[in-house]
């Protein structure tokens, strides 16, 4: 009699254990490109400096991560010449990375067969361009845009070219790395100018910090990084005041985080203990 | 409407529902078998996006409160052994201390993954198949009190030789404190060098080496896993921050409702029924960790710090 909740269990543990990595994806955020107009009343710190740099403005220029912070879509500006291809980068941080390599072992067990550590590896590293990176001039091996040019800033003695293209592999599926080719728009404007405009959509796993929001012309066979501007990620609320927490007193927030978990654990039972005395 | 949550210390946002869900499935899991669910919580974390080291951190926080809250279900049920317990648990400390110092020596002797993970299936996979053969069998023979096991074996000789002898009333044993003590700290190392919480380990232990009731065993297990995982989420807040309490939060307010409801059903079931259910989860675990051990990965880099 006992049979059917039995194997009915053992059916949804199995289900969720052999959930394929194609579930996995879909449980992530699918990175969207937003439609929505760039915010005017947005606070644009920073904004005068960064034209008078570059003619580019970046909105909204500090990207607030509270407690429902679900990424961000950042709207880029820029008046570029009518006649030039544009390229748009946001460039995290960049850290030392270190990264389990899996290969086989015996010809049949695949399993963890040692460390790849990669020198200096952005963040997040969006590469939005105007038209195809095939396309634009100098010729890919010479730009120093594109997962190409990252490859060799990345280096690393013991990383081979496979291994890096794991690497793009890695962060792409996490939307941390990604390119996009044809997603900067470019409308003439007066005279021999354009507006070309981006948006970049920041994922909420992107670690709060400063990013770089940097804009490349191509033109005559030459390629120039003609504006920066920064763009800052920061918690905010409670979501930084646990982190801060976190980090600062991380014994104390231990003890908190357990206690807390006795006493909502203790609470729950004495609940479910209070309604079966009852029930008997 | 799928709400999501930004998790601080992870640095991710996810669905608050998926949260809760997982936290009762595990928890269920948790109050029906005594065990801490840590092999299940912690891939589902890192398949949704967060990052291994938090995963494993906040999911022991998590524990926290799912087996507060079956330990207190247990103890008014009268099922829990607190002497035998608190004897696991100090073989345990002093085993888990020890199984650091080994894992250092494996790594240094080259391939420790190798050998940790072959280790890992093989001794999940006789465990499982020998709980699953054991309580088909007494299943099908029916009530003829199994437990009464006469026969004495070198094992069972060797138990009664053993000096210190005490009675542990509720597990109904008449044993040396030698006995918990040694197989604590046994379970403790193995699962120091095996990176899981041991209660996969520890429950088949009390239920075939220590001989106690199969009802006790849930409770007191619990009751272990209690204080251990109080002992590794303080380390991973004060040594590496990679507790998420929001995290563990939503994990939480799931898994003491389940952790509930799991030490209900443990009670309608009867012992056999238990240990046939486990085996097959045990099984499944298994064949789950064969498979990734077979099949390509799909990615050949992955972020250090998983199971």
């Amino acid at each position: 009699m006992r049979v059917p909740p039995l194997t009915a269990l053992a059916a949804s543990v199995a289900a969720v254990l052999l959930l394929p990595g194609g579930a996995a994806s879909c449980l992530r955020q699918v990175p969207t490109i937003a439609s929505e107009p760039p915010q005017q009343d947005a606070p644009v710190q920073g904004h005068d400096e960064t034209r008078a740099r570059g003619a580019m403005a970046v909105e909204p220029s500090e990207v607030l991560a509270g407690m429902f912070y679900d990424g961000a879509t950042v709207h880029v500006s820029a008046v570029v010449p009518r006649d030039a291809g544009v390229a748009m980068l946001c460039r995290g941080e960049e850290h030392p990375l270190i990264l389990r390599k899996r290969g086989r072992v015996l010809g049949l067990l695949w399993m963890n067969v040692g460390d790849v550590s990669f020198r200096s590896v952005p963040e997040v590293y969006l590469l939005n361009t105007s038209s195809p990176l095939g396309n634009l001039r100098p010729a890919p091996h010479e730009l120093s845009v594109g997962f190409e040019a990252l490859a060799r800033g990345c280096g690393s003695e013991s990383v081979d070219p496979p291994l890096f293209d794991e690497l793009v592999r890695l962060k792409q599926g996490d939307g941390l790395w990604g390119t996009a080719e044809g997603a900067v728009h470019v409308q003439p404007a007066e005279e021999d100018m354009a507006l070309a405009t981006t948006d970049f959509r920041l994922p909420a796993t992107a670690e709060p910090g400063v990013y770089r929001i940097l804009l490349y012309t191509f033109r005559d066979g030459r390629e120039e990084l003609t504006g920066s501007a920064d763009l800052r990620v920061r918690r905010v609320g409670l979501s930084a005041f646990i982190a801060d927490l976190a980090v600062r007193h991380g014994t104390l927030y231990g003890i908190m985080a357990a206690l807390v978990a006795v006493a909502v654990g203790l609470l729950t039972g004495l609940f479910f203990g209070l309604g079966s005395k009852h029930g008997h | 409407m799928d709400l999501s949550i930004y998790l601080p210390v992870a640095a991710s946002s996810v669905s608050m529902l998926l949260l809760l869900g997982l936290g009762g499935l595990v928890g269920f899991l948790s109050g029906l078998f005594g065990v801490g669910g840590g092999f299940l919580m912690t891939p589902l974390l890192i398949m949704i996006g967060i990052p291994p080291t938090v995963a494993a951190a906040s999911d022991s926080n998590q524990i926290v409160a799912a087996s507060s809250s079956g330990v207190y279900a247990h103890a008014r049920a009268g099922s829990v052994d607190f002497g035998m317990g608190f004897l696991l648990l100090l073989g345990g400390i002093v085993g888990g201390s020890g199984g650091v110092v080994l894992i250092r020596w494996l790594r240094l002797m080259g391939n420790a993954d190798f050998v940790i993970t072959l280790t890992y299936v093989v001794m999940l996979g006789g465990i499982g198949s020998y709980m699953f053969v054991e309580s088909l069998q007494s299943m099908r023979v029916g009530k003829r009190s199994h437990e009464a096991g006469a026969r004495p074996s070198p094992y069972g000789r060797l138990v009664q030789a053993l000096p210190w002898k005490v009675r542990f009333r509720r597990s109904n044993v008449h044993l040396s404190v030698l006995m918990p003590l040694t197989l604590g700290a046994v379970v403790g190392a193995l699962a120091a060098v095996m990176g899981v919480g041991g209660g996969f380990i520890m429950v088949p232990v009390m239920v075939y080496l220590l001989r106690m009731p199969m009802h006790v065993v849930v409770g007191t297990s619990l009751f272990q896993i209690l204080f251990t995982c109080i002992n590794v989420t303080v380390l991973q807040a004060s040594v590496n921050g990679t507790v998420d309490f929001v995290l563990a939060l939503f994990l939480l307010l799931g898994s003491v409702v389940g952790a509930q409801v799991g030490a209900v059903v443990s009670k309608r079931l009867n012992a056999d029924q238990l240990k046939i259910l486990m085996a097959l989860i045990v099984l499944v675990v298994t064949s789950k960790m064969l498979f990734d051990l077979l099949l390509t990965p799909h990615f050949l880099l992955t972020y250090a710090g998983g199971q």
